[in-house]
């Protein structure tokens, strides 16, 4: 147990007539980076602002390093201050009247070090972050990315406890992003520094976690390896949220012990075996059929006796550069997949999409995702702009 | 055929006729210029000019001289500088702790106590001191009454004919401009710049002087510009509270010298030179300042503007912040109001002391009927030409490119430097030297003038402020469709300016009923506005009919204060 830097039990946090947070529960071990992902408006952000000391919660309880800093029942609330936690903010919070030296000194100069140790320690830690010469800038003369490392460089020239981001890398821009990402897996591996992080991309979510926890409305849907969750999904949310998804609306015709039947709607003698047992439905029950389009595989033969293989129609064909993307219509949908570029699909061909049985996760069908399932397409893709915009 | 004719007869109409829009600019223009700079000029002319207006010009250095050897005008200058940066530094240290208590943390009732600041601003200052003379006073004040009532206390505590009384009074304005201007400062913050000191282990305190300050530097110097600007503006007070005394500031010397025969003109325009070439000074630092350093925050996505949790203080907090707003709002004006009720101001003691005859009288009297259609004629005047001219100089300056923008941009903001009680000294001097121009003397239109000028720059910075946010697009779609520079001013720009129009044209139509400094030295019995006529029924010593007017005046200004203000918040103006 002295392994666990941060513990977060059953917080609670409500906004007027809105439950941001709730009861919500997790552990961050020592060099854990743990992620809190999810859509805009999901409570990630106040969570996180919960563990910093920003919001009061109104239940629940943090430790922080062993010592209790939020209890309700103890009526305990440490001040941001006092939680000896590092923090990166999505604006950076630069402070624009002082310099790169003078940025990151203040922690130090509040904690009375004195001016070797703190000299020492913020060229050690400009160094770390590759700003050894900007020193004597005036912090708002520096670009977007540097910006961002002297926030990186404020918040961890103190050894603190755990570190905070808060969406440190989404103002910067697709290029810089990837290259900060890099660069913050490195020093945390370097340093092996403990993380709790924010973000509603899925990608650094994907990339940067030792865990992370998807988030939907307050409360946490699963929590886990990334891979884990990407590949095992426990929620329909949880699916549709990490990567992109395609949904068959459908009946169960079959159910054996390790495997189902189900028959797509609208299209008329093909059967789908599915290997899925989590949500497992009676027969004659409608359920969603979901596969991730990167598991499906385009079949030139599309006749219906083989297994697993369903036929529909290309209805566009979009090039992307080193890919193409397929407009496909199965029965009254439509779905989007990409394809290699050597695989030459035309308009108007009818093609063979091959599901695999061990891909394919069955969820029963509940209004909501019925609605959620209708337009494939620009459900993903609206999706995909919500993330760059939130 | 017909698209090939239209086309090809516009560039020929371009060549042979002067294009309308330069000619309107170049009119524009002079006339601005005219008015701002003629008057400033020849002020500084003038401390040279000996002889009487009127007379043949004798020019000479014996008003610089007079101004610096009388002992009584260097006393009045030291006052000047002493009490505005003493009344300063007070209302600095309060302003800045009330704008961050009201802008940045959970304190209750924070909007309706900005709400309370803000009336306290436009709060004209003659009746808020006639309030705190007949709580004050030494003999009759009300508080030293009831002080006096406690076992332990004798003679009156305080006393509103001194120094502090001048500093006291003036806490209504000079709190009201601080929040203001520094609330929205505050507000516009953001507060992850605060949020990450405190993550970093830097306590609230620590985080208000090492961090927040810091960033408010440019907001609290402008502040501070504009509050000195306005003590040197302050007039009335000072003579309500320190002529009897014979504490005299500039302004209130300066009026001394012009008001009894003879009049000493070349003293009065010598002191108000100094004062001239003090401010620009000023102000040309201020500037200097913010334009060297780069006080640009970042914003981006992550703003974030959550109020700091006072936690166990706000409710005590809230009572001394309340406590503040009531005290510079509507503590004098209450007590104002019930003086207007009595038979003779201040004295609660004699048999009869409450009376309808104060209102009755002065309602009765046809010198108030006169100042009243003075008031509504002056404050229409600024308001329709004000609301006319600052609108198009503001368009021109952020629309039009031509040679001299930035130069009338400048002076269309230098009267912001300018004290009233100098504007109207320069102005008065104008009349008098100029000749052509004296049948203008006594009469109202030259109050409006007058005014004109002073409400210029606030009313110009308000229609750019509001025409930078429209966007080019709109008119430049207008233009291509075919319409002229002034058919798209007209029928495009006013139309979507017109909620900003109106609260220029009301802001000058406040400046018209409040005003006293400015138009003190030019208006005569004929042309007096209200306030004026208030101020001289107060310093003839006729507090009751005083209290009357300047009530009556206080409430027209808070009225159109607050028409300006709702009609202003539909168009972001001054968002609170």
């Amino acid at each position: 147990m002295s392994e666990t830097f941060l513990e977060v039990r059953n917080l609670v946090k409500i906004f007027g007539k809105l439950t941001a947070v709730d009861n919500v529960s997790f552990k961050v071990e020592q060099g854990e980076v743990v992620t809190l992902l999810g859509p805009s408006g999901c409570g990630k952000t106040t969570t996180l602002r919960m563990v910093a000391g920003f919001e009061k919660p109104n239940a629940g309880e943090v430790e922080i390093a062993g010592r209790v800093v939020v209890s309700t029942n103890r009526r305990i609330q440490v001040p941001p201050e006092r939680r000896d936690i590092g923090m990166v903010f999505q604006s950076y919070a630069i402070w624009p009247h002082m310099t790169v030296f003078e940025n990151v000194a203040f922690p130090l100069k509040v904690r009375h070090a004195n001016r070797q140790e703190i000299k020492e320690r913020v060229e050690k830690t400009l160094d770390l972050v590759g700003l050894a010469n900007f020193s004597d800038r005036p912090a708002i003369l520096l670009s977007g990315g540097q910006q961002q490392r002297v926030s990186l460089a404020r918040a961890l020239v103190y050894s603190p406890s755990i570190l905070l981001l808060d969406e440190p890398l989404s103002n910067l821009d697709a290029k810089l992003r990837e290259q900060m990402r890099i660069e913050l897996k490195r020093l945390q591996q370097q340093l092996g520094f403990t993380v709790l992080f924010v973000t509603h991309d899925q990608i650094e979510a994907m990339s940067l976690s030792t865990r992370l926890a998807v988030m939907n409305q307050g409360h946490i849907e699963q929590l886990g390896p990334p891979q884990e969750v990407y590949e095992r999904p426990q929620t329909p949310f949880v699916e549709d949220f990490l990567g992109r998804i395609l949904r068959f609306r459908g009946t169960v015709t079959e159910r054996q012990s390790n495997y189902q039947v189900v028959e797509f709607d609208g299209v008329k003698n093909v059967q789908v075996r599915v290997s899925d047992g989590a949500e497992q439905a009676a027969v004659g029950k409608k359920v969603l059929v979901a596969i991730r389009p990167e598991d499906v595989r385009v079949e030139r033969d599309h006749a219906p006796g083989r297994g697993n293989i369903i036929p529909c129609d290309v209805e566009n064909v979009l090039h992307l550069g080193r890919e193409y993307e397929l407009v496909l219509r199965v029965a009254d949908r439509v779905c989007t997949i990409t394809v290699p570029r050597e695989s030459g699909s035309k308009v108007g061909q009818t093609i063979g999409l091959y599901l695999p049985a061990e891909h394919l996760r069955v969820w029963a069908a509940t209004a909501a995702l019925e609605e959620t399932g209708t337009e494939q397409t620009t459900r993903a893709g609206s999706a995909a702009r919500d993330f760059r915009a939130g | 055929m017909a698209n090939v004719t239209v086309a090809d007869s516009i560039p020929q109409r371009r060549i042979l006729t002067v294009e309308p829009s330069s000619l309107l600019i170049g009119l524009l223009f002079i006339v601005v210029a005219f008015l701002v700079l003629t008057p400033l000029l020849l002020l500084l002319v003038g401390s040279f000019q000996l002889a009487r207006p009127g007379e043949a010009p004798v020019y000479g250095l014996a008003g610089w001289k007079r101004a610096f050897s009388d002992p009584s005008i260097l006393e009045a200058l030291w006052n000047t500088v002493s009490l505005a940066v003493v009344r300063q530094a007070i209302a600095l240290v309060i302003g800045v702790i009330l704008a961050w208590l009201i802008a940045r943390t959970d304190l209750p009732w924070r909007k309706g106590l900005e709400f309370m600041f803000w009336i306290s601003f436009f709060l004209p200052s003659l009746p808020v001191a006639l309030g705190w003379i007949l709580l004050l006073d030494g003999k009759f004040g009300l508080l030293n009454q009831w002080l006096q009532a406690l076992p332990f206390v004798s003679g009156p505590i305080f006393n509103v004919y001194s120094y502090w009384g001048i500093v006291w009074i003036h806490m209504t304005t000079s709190l009201g401009v601080k929040v203001l201007l520094l609330a929205p400062a505050f507000r516009n913050l953001d507060a992850s710049l605060e949020e990450s000191a405190r993550s970093c282990g830097a306590t609230p305190a620590m985080t208000l002087i090492r961090i927040v300050v810091p960033l408010m530097m440019p907001a609290i110097l402008v502040s501070t510009v504009l509050g000195l600007i306005r003590s040197m503006e302050a007039f009335e007070i000072e003579l309500l509270v320190g002529v009897p005394i014979g504490l005299f500031v500039y302004s209130t010397k300066i009026r001394d010298l012009v008001a009894y025969e003879p009049p000493d003109y070349a003293s009065a325009t010598a002191l108000g030179s100094i004062f001239l070439l003090l401010l620009l000074v000023m102000v040309a630092l201020q500037r200097n300042y913010l334009g060297q350093r780069h006080y640009r925050t970042v914003t981006g996505r992550g703003f974030s503007t959550n109020p700091t949790s006072l936690g166990r203080w706000r409710w005590p907090i809230f009572a001394m912040v309340a406590l503040t707003a009531f005290s510079v709002t509507v503590v004098p004006v209450a007590v104002l109001l019930m003086g207007t009720f009595m038979r003779a101001f201040g004295y609660f003691n004699i048999a009869n002391p409450w009376t309808m005859e104060n209102w009755q009288r002065v309602l009765a009297d046809p010198s108030l009927i006169r100042s009243l259609w003075n008031t509504i004629f002056v404050g229409l005047g600024t308001a329709v030409t004000g609301a006319i001219f600052y609108s198009l100089i503001a368009y021109v300056v952020v629309r039009r490119h031509f040679k001299g923008k930035a130069a009338l941009d400048f002076i269309s903001w230098l009267p912001w430097a300018v004290p009233g009680i100098l504007m109207g000294l320069a102005l008065l001097w104008t009349v008098f030297e100029t000749r052509i121009l004296l049948f203008l003397y006594g009469s109202v239109y030259l109050l409006i003038i007058a005014l004109f000028i002073k409400s210029m720059p606030f009313g110009v910075q308000i229609s750019k402020s509001v025409l930078v946010q429209l966007g080019a697009e709109l008119e430049e779609a207008a233009r291509i469709s075919g319409g002229s520079w002034l058919q798209t001013y007209g029928r495009v720009v006013v139309p979507l300016l017109t909620p900003t129009l109106i609260v220029v044209g009301l802001l000058g139509f406040m400046s018209a009923a409040r005003d006293i400094s400015t138009v003190v030295l030019l208006g005569s019995s004929q042309s007096r506005t209200m306030a004026l006529l208030a101020l001289d029924y107060a310093f003839g010593g006729q507090f009751e009919r005083g209290s009357v007017v300047a009530f009556m005046t206080s409430m027209v200004v808070i009225v159109a204060a607050l028409i300006s203000h709702f009609v202003g918040r539909k168009v972001g103006i001054g968002e609170r």
